[in-house]
């Protein structure tokens, strides 16, 4: 079982940025890499040979994310007094303004969301990693689009997405 | 009209999200170790006596729903299984028996000497191990000082031919990747060395030192007074800026957080110093009591310097430029510093556990883990004047590489295998 600090230790900086992604917190990200490599810890000795252990592990970080308790502390931070819309005044609150809406939106579309569009995966591999039906990875997309959508407004959508 | 759709969120994702937290990470292995650990054992007991006990150390998970699962659960549902290679069957019947210590400190060493690839008989020895123990890296010292590149992989050498003479690798990654230095011309060079023997000689490398390279295969190293980086091998290294009042700086070594670390010189003294990916800067803790006057004599001083890091964990040395100066370990994840006993200094390469590696004033190479103090064993008693050093430390604290005295005058590179 040498090989599980290695592995970790290896690991931890791709997991970390994952962690931070989906938390937008460093506090929060430290918290879920801890989590899972614990967790990965007790089950080592069954899963150190996986063919696809990076997706294994990933996928047992996402889904810490998506059901993780709800914390007193992050909801303070992230949902006192929720300004009906976020209205950006220049470019870095337009960067907030993302991270706000996406945390208003269900877990299980946060991170469906980032793990399509921000780290590019296709559908039937965001299916595996979450455990769902692809079918289910389509809608949920479709929904927290259509959420983000709402709470971001039409010119927040039209800033960030404009040629570059 | 501004929609937002599956083929323009890329673009929103990118602009709007980050992936580089504002500071390092702090994440404990050791902790997951101990803490899964307690899961494990904890899952045993009730698996033995039949009685549901707390099995949650991170996240409280009833017990009784832990207990029907296979394994003991993350917060929530289990993820999928791997697509192979893992039995999702009856498991199999498991020991009581403590688990493998392998997060705990090793408690004796055995040494090997490492063959050499010449047959004349030359000394050899240790320059740079990677964090899996697989493959280091050393020099053959030939007549008239002359000296050539020896890989070690798996204990079998070969030498590598590098443009230069007094070739030098510093750091080899877990690809195999190593980088060093050598004097072409009448200026030191930079390479890189891949694992498949070729040399690449870093852009903008002239008068420049590589110390470091990381997982990423990111390398950092000392050029002109400056720390500087590079992220590939096609182009210029970056400079890292110095704060106000430094008047140079140098990379010494770098971990997989891309955190580059060194010192600052500021006036007559030197600083420990650590350039965090995100560009930022920060002076290193020194441990209370240490002098920071300067020498007073017109010499420089006091120097304090980090020379190793891994995982959150730094090495490197405290105060004056002489007989008192201190070995000590830096926390980065708690930002705190400790001097370390029993090791002379500087203190040595440093783990993901956070065991350092070391030598005494009488010649030994010591092992500190934790509150654990393992003396290397020698081939010839060691004694101040032909000391064993150990010079390349794995991540699982299981094999060092260095070098031990055959005779009074034949040192030889080794490793210690510790268990």
């Amino acid at each position: 079982m040498d090989d599980y600090v290695e592995y970790v230790t290896a690991r931890l900086p791709a997991l970390h940025r994952l962690a931070y992604v989906l938390s937008g917190d460093a506090h929060r990200a430290d918290d879920l890499v801890q989590q899972t490599i614990t967790t990965l810890y007790v089950k080592w000795a069954k899963v150190r040979r996986a063919e696809h252990l990076d997706r294994y592990v990933r996928s047992m970080l996402v889904n810490t994310f998506i059901d993780e308790r709800r914390l007193a502390w992050s909801r303070v931070r992230l949902f006192a007094a929720p300004p009906e819309r976020i209205s950006p005044e220049d470019d870095r609150d337009e960067r907030t303004a993302v991270r706000q809406a996406l945390a208003r939106v269900p877990r299980r579309q946060q991170a469906v969301l980032v793990l399509r569009f921000f780290y590019d995966l296709p559908v039937a591999e965001v299916a595996e990693i979450l455990g769902v039906a692809e079918g289910t990875v389509k809608s949920q997309t479709a929904h927290g689009l259509a959420a983000l959508r709402r709470l971001l407004g039409e010119q927040t959508v039209a800033v960030l997405t404009e040629e570059r | 009209m501004a929609d937002l759709n599956e083929h323009n969120a890329r673009d929103l994702f990118r602009a709007g999200l980050s992936a580089e937290a504002p500071r390092p990470p702090r994440v404990d292995v050791a902790a997951a170790v101990r803490d899964g650990r307690r899961r494990r054992s904890a899952r045993r007991a009730a698996l033995v006596s039949g009685i549901a006990v707390a099995v949650a150390v991170v996240v409280a998970v009833p017990a009784a729903l832990a207990l029907t699962r296979d394994e003991s659960a993350p917060p929530g549902q289990d993820p999928p299984a791997p697509a192979t290679g893992v039995s999702r069957g009856p498991q199999p019947k498991r020991s009581v028996a403590a688990p493998p210590p392998y997060a705990e400190p090793p408690t004796s060493c055995n040494v090997h000497e490492l063959p050499s690839p010449s047959s004349g008989g030359e000394p050899t020895l240790v320059t740079a191990g990677s964090p899996d123990g697989k493959v280091h890296f050393g020099r053959l010292l030939l007549p008239g000082n002359e000296m050539r590149v020896v890989r070690w992989r798996a204990g079998q050498p070969a030498t590598v031919a590098v443009q230069g003479s007094q070739p030098k690798v510093n750091a080899v990654n877990n690809d195999g990747d190593a980088v060093g230095s050598s004097i072409i011309g009448d200026k030191l060079a930079a390479w890189l060395l891949r694992d498949d023997d070729e040399v690449v000689l870093l852009p903008g490398g002239d008068n420049a030192i590589a110390n470091a390279i990381n997982g990423d295969g990111v390398v950092a190293g000392t050029r002109g007074g400056r720390p500087v980086v590079w992220r590939n091998t096609a182009t210029a290294p970056v400079e890292l800026p110095l704060p106000a009042g430094a008047r140079s700086g140098q990379g010494r070594t770098m971990d997989d957080f891309g955190n580059v670390l060194g010192s600052i010189v500021v006036g007559q003294q030197e600083w420990p110093y650590v350039w965090a990916s995100d560009g930022t800067g920060r002076q290193l803790p020194l441990p209370a009591g240490t002098s920071t006057s300067p020498s007073g004599d017109g010499r420089p001083g006091p120097s304090s310097v980090v020379y190793y890091a891994r995982a959150g964990w730094a090495t490197g040395l405290v105060g004056m430029p002489s007989a008192a100066a201190k070995p000590v370990l830096w926390n980065l994840m708690t930002n705190t510093v400790e001097v370390l006993a029993g090791v002379d200094p500087p203190a040595g390469p440093v783990n993901g556990m956070g065991f350092v590696i070391g030598g005494t004033a009488d010649g030994r190479a010591v092992l500190l883990a934790g509150d654990q103090r393992i003396v290397l064993p020698a081939i010839l008693g060691p004694s101040k004047e032909r000391p064993n050093s150990a010079a390349a430390l794995s991540d699982d604290g299981r094999t060092i590489a260095g070098q031990a005295w055959k005779t009074d005058n034949d040192s030889q590179a080794v490793v210690w295998n510790c268990h």
